[in-house]
C-alpha cells in the first residue's frame, strides 16, 4: 500500500499537464513546438475531478478519483492531488512543485498517508515505474522536457480529421532515458490546439505504449483533453484518464498548495 | 476549560453560518485467522475482528471528523477477568475533533493525533500521543495511525509566507497502554496488579513546531514542555505508585531528495527525562537521532533507518541504545498482489530482532486476503527477544467500503 500511494503521489500531477500541452505555429522546429506545447496557457488555475479507470489484461477493472487543483506561480507550477476513492486510497494527498526546465531543477514533491497521519517527501529522479500501478508512468504525466530527447520533423497526417505534426523523438545516445525508461517516441502534436494528441513510447526499439486523447471539449476557452488512453502493449491492457467538472481562473488560494491540504483535504 | 468550550462554540456558529454541510466517510472490516508457529506453546490465538468508521462533515470553514472502532479477539474468552476486560474486545471513539481554518490559520480542538517528526517505529519526536501496546505493534504495521491513541488536544497552526508554526496544548493525560500480565505481549515482569496512580504533578503538555521549506530542504524545529508517555514506578510516601515523569524536548528534522533517495534525519535532545530503575524514577537526560533513506522506484520501495539514544545518567550501564529498521516492498501491480519484508533490530547490550513477511492480493475491488509470518529473535531480557515464543502466523479478509 504504502508503494502504491508513493506512486500515486507521483503520477497524477502529471496526467493533468500531458493533455495541456501547447504549440501555436506551423512549420516551426520541432523543439519550438514542444516548447510551446510545455509553455500553453492553460490559464493562472484550474481545477478538476479526475477518474483513473485501469483494466487489466485479465478483465480486472480498477478505478480510482480524485480533485486536483493546479496553479501557476511564475514559471512555476503547483498542485494537490486528493484521493477520494476507492475507500482504501481515500485520504492520500500528493503536493507537487514543478519547475522551469531552464533551472534545471528536478520536481518537488510530497506525499501524505493517512496510515501514518505525515506527509513524506518523494524522489523524483527515476520517473520510469508505474503510476499508481497504471499504464502510465511517472515521466508520462509530468510536465514536458523538450531536452530529453532529439527531435526530427516528419511532416503532417491527418488523424480524425485534424491535421497533426508528426514528430520522430529519439535520445542523444540512443539507449533509454534513464528518467523516462524510453529510446524513442514517435509525437503527433495539434499545433492549432497546442495539444499533444498521439504518443508512441519504444524502448530497445520495441513499441511499448501508446498514449492517445479520446475526448477534447474546449471549456472556459481552453482545449482541455477530458479523456486519454494509454494502451499497454506489452504487459497488455489499458489505462483510461477522465477530466471532469473542469473549471479554470477560480482563483485558487495560494495557502492551498502546502501540506496543510494534504492533511485536511480538497472539498 | 471554559475558554475552550466557549472558543468551539464560536467556531461552530461561525461554521454553520457559511455553508450547507456535505458528508464523507469511509471504513473497512477485517477478520484475522492467527496461528501460532514452529512447536511454541500456548493458547490457541484464533481470530481478531476489526471495524472502523470514518466520517468527515463539512460545513464552509469548519469540519468535524470522527473515527469509531471495535475489536474482538476470540483467544481472551477464557481468559481470567483482567485480562480479559483488557484484551477480549474494545469499542471506542477514537477520534473526534472540530476544525476551524481561515487564511492562515488553522484551529484543530478534541480528542485527536498529531504526528511529529519523520521516523517509522522509532519515536525520536513524536510525543503527543501513546501507543496502545497490549498486541505489541503488530496490528499497527500496516496503519500505525492506530496505534497511537489519540487525546482531547488544542492545536493551532499558523501558516505564514516562509515559517509554518503550531502550537499544541493537551489537557488530557495518556499514558502507554501495556498488555496486562497473562497476555501474549506483557512485558518481562509485569506485575499482576499495578500500583495506584500518583495524582500528583499533573499538568498539561504543551509544545511548539516550527516548519520551513528552504531551498529544496524540509526543516522543522520542535520544543515540547510536559510528561512521559509512560507510566513508572515510584515511591510517594513509603508507598510504590504510577507517575508519568515530567520531560523537556528540543528537536529538529530533516528531509530531502538525493538523487534515487530521500534522506530523512530526526534529532532530539531531552534535558529532562524520567529513567525508570530498581529504586525508582531517575532524573535523566538523553540525545537521540535517527538517519533514514528511502527509495520507491519501479514498484519496489526501500526504507532503511539507524537511530541511536545516548543516555547522559550516571548510573545505569545501559547508556547506549541502537535501533534499526530495513523494510522492502514490491507491488506487482499486474497481479494485484504486494510483498513486503520488514527487519526491525535493536540492540541494549545485546541485539535482539524482528521479522516479519507479508503477501496481500486483492482478489476483488476493495477486497483483500493478506498472509503474514512474524518472528522474535533474541535473549529473554532484550525489546523483542522477550517474545520470542510469540512467532505467529497470519491470514487476514479485509473489506475496504465508502459511506
Amino acid at each position: 500500500m504504502k508503494l502504491l500511494l508513493k506512486s500515486a503521489a507521483l503520477t497524477l500531477l502529471s496526467l493533468t499537464m500531458l493533455p495541456a500541452f501547447a504549440v501555436s505555429e506551423k512549420s516551426i522546429k520541432p523543439e519550438v513546438l514542444l516548447e510551446q506545447v510545455r509553455d500553453r496557457d492553460d490559464g493562472d488555475d484550474r481545477r478538476s475531478r479526475m477518474i483513473l479507470e485501469q483494466t487489466m489484461s485479465d478483465g480486472f477493472v480498477r478505478e480510482r478519483e480524485l480533485l486536483m487543483l493546479e496553479k501557476k506561480f511564475g514559471a512555476e507550477r503547483k498542485a494537490v492531488l486528493y484521493f477520494t476513492a476507492p475507500a482504501d486510497t481515500a485520504g492520500t494527498g500528493i503536493l507537487m512543485f514543478s519547475y522551469e526546465e531552464a533551472s534545471g531543477k528536478d520536481d518537488d514533491q510530497w506525499l501524505y498517508l493517512p496510515a501514518l497521519r505525515q506527509s513524506r517527501r518523494i524522489a523524483t529522479n527515476s520517473k520510469e515505474g508505474p503510476f499508481l500501478g497504471t499504464d502510465f508512468s511517472f515521466a508520462d504525466i509530468e510536465r514536458l522536457r523538450v531536452d530529453d530527447y532529439l527531435y526530427e520533423d516528419q511532416g503532417t497526417v491527418e488523424i480524425n480529421g485534424r491535421t497533426l505534426h508528426k514528430i520522430a523523438a529519439h535520445t542523444a545516445n540512443g539507449l533509454e532515458n534513464p528518467r523516462t525508461g524510453y529510446s524513442q517516441r514517435e509525437i503527433f502534436v495539434d499545433a492549432e490546439r497546442q495539444l499533444i494528441m498521439r504518443d508512441e513510447f519504444y524502448r530497445e526499439g520495441r513499441h511499448i505504449k501508446t498514449f492517445e486523447v479520446t475526448g477534447l471539449k474546449e471549456i472556459d476557452g481552453y482545449w482541455t483533453v477530458t479523456e486519454a488512453v494509454m494502451t499497454n502493449h506489452v504487459e497488455g491492457g489499458f489505462t483510461r484518464l477522465l477530466r471532469k467538472e473542469t473549471t479554470y481562473n477560480v482563483g485558487i488560494a495560494e495557502r492551498l498548495f502546502n501540506e496543510r491540504t494534504l492533511r485536511s483535504g480538497i472539498q | 476549560m471554559v475558554r475552550i468550550q466557549l472558543l468551539l462554540a464560536l467556531l461552530l456558529v461561525n461554521g454553520a453560518a457559511l455553508a450547507a454541510p456535505s458528508f464523507s466517510g469511509k471504513g473497512h472490516a477485517e477478520i484475522r485467522q492467527q496461528e501460532r508457529a514452529g512447536n511454541e506453546a500456548g493458547d490457541d490465538l484464533g481470530q481478531r475482528y476489526e471495524g472502523l468508521l470514518e466520517g468527515q462533515i463539512n460545513n464552509g470553514r469548519l469540519k468535524t471528523n470522527a473515527i469509531l472502532m471495535g475489536r474482538y479477539r476470540s483467544q481472551y474468552d477464557d481468559a481470567e477477568d483482567k485480562v480479559r476486560d483488557e484484551m477480549r474486545s474494545d469499542a471506542e471513539l477514537r477520534e473526534l475533533y472540530l476544525t476551524w481554518s481561515a487564511d492562515r490559520f488553522e484551529i484543530r480542538a478534541g480528542k485527536q493525533q498529531q504526528a511529529w517528526g519523520r521516523a517509522d517505529y522509532f519515536r525520536i519526536v513524536d510525543v503527543w500521543n501513546p501507543l496502545d501496546l497490549r498486541e505489541f505493534l503488530l496490528p499497527y504495521f500496516d496503519n500505525y495511525s492506530l496505534g497511537r491513541q489519540p487525546r482531547g488536544m488544542l492545536i493551532t497552526d499558523y501558516f505564514g509566507d516562509t515559517w509554518e508554526q503550531q502550537l499544541i496544548i493537551a489537557a488530557q493525560r495518556k499514558t502507554t497502554r501495556l498488555a496486562p500480565a497473562g497476555s501474549d505481549f506483557a512485558a518481562n515482569g509485569m506485575p499482576a496488579t499495578l500500583p495506584a496512580v500518583n495524582e500528583e504533578g499533573s499538568g498539561v503538555d504543551i509544545g511548539w513546531r516550527g516548519k520551513i521549506f528552504w531551498s529544496g530542504n524540509d526543516i522543522e524545529l520542535y520544543a515540547f514542555h510536559g510528561y512521559h508517555a509512560d507510566e513508572m514506578l515510584t515511591f510517594e510516601n513509603a508507598q510504590l505508585v504510577r507517575e508519568q515523569p515530567e520531560r523537556d524536548m528540543v528537536g529538529t528534522s530533516l528531509a530531502r531528495p538525493m538523487g534515487d533517495w530521500v534522506l530523512r534525519t530526526d534529532a532530539a535532545h531531552y534535558w529532562r527525562e524520567g529513567r525508570q530503575t530498581a529504586s525508582g524514577i531517575e532524573d535523566s537526560s538523553r540525545t537521540s537521532a535517527l538517519l533514514g533513506f528511502d527509495r520507491v522506484e519501479n514498484e519496489w520501495t526501500w526504507n532503511l533507518q539507524l537511530a541511536t539514544t545516548h543516555w547522559y545518567d550516571e548510573e545505569s550501564n545501559h547508556d547506549d541504545v541502537w535501533e534499526s529498521s530495513v523494510s522492502v516492498e514490491k507491488n506487482w501491480s499486474r497481479y494485484r498482489l504486494t510483498t513486503g519484508l520488514l527487519w526491525l533490530v535493536n540492540w541494549v547490550d545485546d541485539s535482539s530482532q524482528l521479522w516479519r513477511a507479508t503477501v496481500n492480493y486483492e482478489f476483488l475491488p476493495q477486497w483483500k486476503v493478506g498472509f503474514a509470518a512474524v518472528a522474535f529473535d533474541g535473549k529473554d531480557d532484550t525489546q523483542f527477544g522477550q517474545f520470542d515464543n510469540q512467532d505467529r502466523l497470519m491470514l487476514t479478509l479485509r473489506r475496504d467500503f465508502s459511506l
